[in-house]
């Protein structure tokens, strides 16, 4: 059967409700499509019959098929408001489901919706309302509800932007109705529709608001942005930037790749629309002008370092350095509080101090492009790191050799923190793909991007990199690099004879010294105190936990590092690294309990056990003598037969 | 009476001589299978007495954005 004789038999059919309420001879209708269905149910159901199948959510849901938005233009067809009221709570719908029902509400009960904000909707979802309504009613909303437009942050122009071309050129019409400031109705003018723009009656407007006017709508339609950012306007640095002023809210402008000129005229733009927002190459997320004047004092205080008479690969160490001491990662990465736009837009992430891959690959690819040197971000399994190419490296024999290298700004990010070797500095594919392997063989595949990265071939030996790092003052004449202090460190306190537990609190205690910042930089601190601070020769414990924690009362659930321990003959102990004294507090266990909580995720990998609720029994095993240094067998090579 | 037991001794020897061998050779087997037993033995009762605690491992969360967990080589 296809659509058409469908469509004949419902119409001629005495009982119309059954046949969707039993729906075997609809779903037998061929390429039957959920927009048919919601078609047939428009147009031959009346309400009463619509509300009656639309109370049976599991035919609507499950024998139907139908979706939200399907439902939600059936519930937009109903005549009576207090049935669409009805369904809409009993449908558990997407806000922009819910924008299309309110929108079909009469005046009365839409104005009311609006103002009581009964369905928690969020600022762009109740313009998206407003904007439903006729322009003269717009403008009477407008001019009444000022306290309710400013509680909601909502400027007229976030309403006026969406308007039709149609709608637009009757508002522009009468402009003088609405009752707002110059920079209100600039802002108005400067958003406004683009192809109203063009058919707008400039005669009614003054020369400034004519100007503004001709502001250029940004060219987003094969864009994937937020729908909501649609009426972004067009900044030309090369014209005058005066009549920006008012307009930050719609700009958002990326600075990464300007002419001295036009950097000139942003700084000045910054200063007009100091609440603008800045994107950047990679567009997943924004900074603010604060964050970007913070980030680039940072940034030229690195560049400083840097002068004309040094090698490429001098340049590239010392940004490498500098971005591992500035930037920590973000250690709330995969929790609940972790905010991904925050962790990748650039000159945010310098101001905050934290990142993750790509927001860290993208700062050094910035820098790097500064001293002209070329780099490109390279993203291997959920991993994203630096491509050098074309730089020229020097060997160990004096010589050097020119080609295209890895740099991993992320992995190396403990290295240039605590000061000890970068391991992940100018390596072939092939040797960094080595790092890609745990102790258990199991290869992650974080660099693994054969297609990209196969010409990768040339390494920074050790004794050049050595040479290197020396040259540049980062170590020095015994050619170690500053970890040796705490390494030194802990091994003499494991070699003084402590007990486990009075051994751990010096370790705790050295590392804190070291390190003053060792509270802020959680997974950096993480990786120092499994290499080094907890597995000494002589420590023993029956469980060594280094994770994170929040604490409950923080709403932010910002990560903090905690070393919980099972020491034989002692007990538990929890130290948490505290920022504000700069030290591990040890916190008795009911305490630690009561005060902090392992992210959902970290528990849900655990099958929802806090590490400290597992049981952990002493692990011993039998020593073999026959196999240690008192050995009395013979094994081949041996000289001697006992 | 001694001359009859010198005869006596002297025949016993050259009758003794096959077995005399005989035994020498059973004799260095059952050594060396004692050998081995004591060997064995001693062995086992190492391995039975000697108990060590084991060095747990530091766990930490694995994050392939900066390696944690990975890779986890620091020196200077």
């Amino acid at each position: 059967m296809i659509l058409s004789e469908l469509k004949s038999i419902i119409e001629k059919s005495q009982d119309k409700l059954s046949m969707f309420l039993n729906p075997e001879l609809i779903l037998s209708c061929d390429k039957l499509t959920n927009s048919d269905l919601t078609e047939l149910i428009t147009t031959f159901l009346d309400d009463s019959q619509k509300v009656e199948l639309l109370k049976n959510e599991e035919i609507i849901l499950n024998v139907l098929g139908l979706k939200n938005y399907n439902v939600s233009n059936i519930i937009s067809s109903l005549n009576n408001v207090e049935n669409k009221i009805e369904m809409l709570s009993k449908y558990d719908l997407e806000n922009y489901n819910k924008i299309g029902i309110i929108r079909s509400f009469p005046l009365e009960q839409k104005i009311q919706t609006i103002l009581n904000n009964t369905y928690n909707l969020k600022k762009a979802d109740l313009a998206q309302i407003i904007a439903s309504l006729s322009i003269d009613n717009l403008i009477n909303f407008v001019n009444t509800n000022k306290e309710f437009l400013n509680n909601n942050n909502l400027s007229i122009a976030n309403i006026t932007r969406i308007l039709d071309k149609k709608s637009s050129i009757e508002l522009i019409n009468k402009l003088n109705l609405i009752s707002c400031s110059q920079l209100e109705k600039n802002a108005i003018l400067a958003t406004l529709n683009v192809e109203a723009k063009g058919k707008i009656n400039k005669d009614i407007l003054s020369d400034e608001e004519k100007t503004i006017l001709d502001i250029k709508i940004r060219d987003v339609l094969n864009k994937s942005e937020d729908p909501y950012n649609d009426g972004l306007l067009e900044v030309d640095l090369n014209e005058d930037i005066e009549k920006f002023k008012g307009l930050d809210e719609y700009i958002i402008i990326n600075p990464s790749s300007l002419s001295k000129e036009q950097l000139e005229n942003f700084h000045r733009l910054c200063d007009i629309c100091p609440n603008m927002l800045i994107r950047d190459d990679l567009e997943l997320g924004y900074s603010t002008v604060e964050e970007y004047k913070n980030a680039e004092l940072w940034i030229n205080n690195v560049l400083g370092k840097i002068t004309d008479e040094m090698t490429d690969i001098q340049k590239v160490a010392i940004i490498d350095n500098e971005i591992g001491k500035k930037i920590s990662y973000s250690p709330e990465y995969g929790s609940e509080a972790f905010k991904g736009i925050d962790a990748r837009a650039l000159w945010k992430c310098i101001s905050s101090g934290y990142g993750v891959c790509n927001g860290i690959a993208q700062i050094e690819c910035y820098l790097l492009g500064k001293v002209g040197i070329d780099a490109k971000l390279v993203s291997g399994k959920h991993h994203s790191f630096v491509k050098l190419n074309n730089i020229t490296l020097p060997r160990e024999d004096g010589s050097s050799v020119t080609g295209n290298t890895i740099i991993d700004p992320t992995w190396n990010l403990t290295n240039n923190r605590y000061g000890s070797r970068p391991q992940n500095f100018c390596l072939s594919y092939e040797e960094i793909r080595q790092h890609d392997i745990n102790s258990s063989g199991m290869d992650f595949e974080c660099h693994k991007n054969d297609e990209e990265l196969s010409d990768c071939t040339i390494t920074l030996d050790d004794k050049s990199l050595r040479d290197v790092y020396q040259s540049i003052g980062i170590i020095g004449e015994d050619r170690s690099f500053k970890i040796k202090e705490l390494i030194d460190k802990a091994s003499q306190i494991d070699n003084l004879g402590l007990s486990q537990e009075e051994a751990v609190k010096k370790q705790l205690e050295a590392l804190a010294n070291y390190m003053p910042d060792f509270a802020t930089c959680q997974n950096s601190t993480m990786d120092i105190l499994k290499a080094i601070s907890l597995s000494q020769e002589n420590m023993s414990f029956n469980r060594c936990v280094v994770n994170r924690v929040y604490n409950k009362e923080d709403e932010g659930k910002k990560a903090i590092v905690y070393v919980f321990l099972d020491i034989p003959d002692c007990g538990e102990k929890f130290y948490i690294a505290d920022a504000e004294t700069g030290s591990f507090i040890d916190t008795p266990k009911e305490a630690f309990i009561q005060k902090y909580e392992c992210y959902e995720k970290d528990r849900s990998q655990n099958k929802g056990v806090r590490p400290w609720e597992e049981v952990s029994e002493p692990v011993e095993e039998i020593e073999d003598l026959t196999q240690s240094s008192g050995k009395i067998g013979r094994n081949d090579g041996d000289g001697r037969v006992l | 009476m001694k001359i009859l037991e010198d005869i006596k001794k002297f025949l016993k020897n050259i009758f003794n001589k096959k077995e005399s061998f005989e035994l020498l050779d059973k004799s260095k087997s059952i050594q060396e299978k004692s050998i081995n037993t004591t060997k064995s033995d001693f062995m086992d009762s190492l391995r039975q007495n000697v108990r060590k605690r084991k060095k747990a491992k530091v766990e930490t969360m694995v994050c392939v954005g900066d390696g944690l967990g990975i890779y986890n080589k620091i020196e200077y």
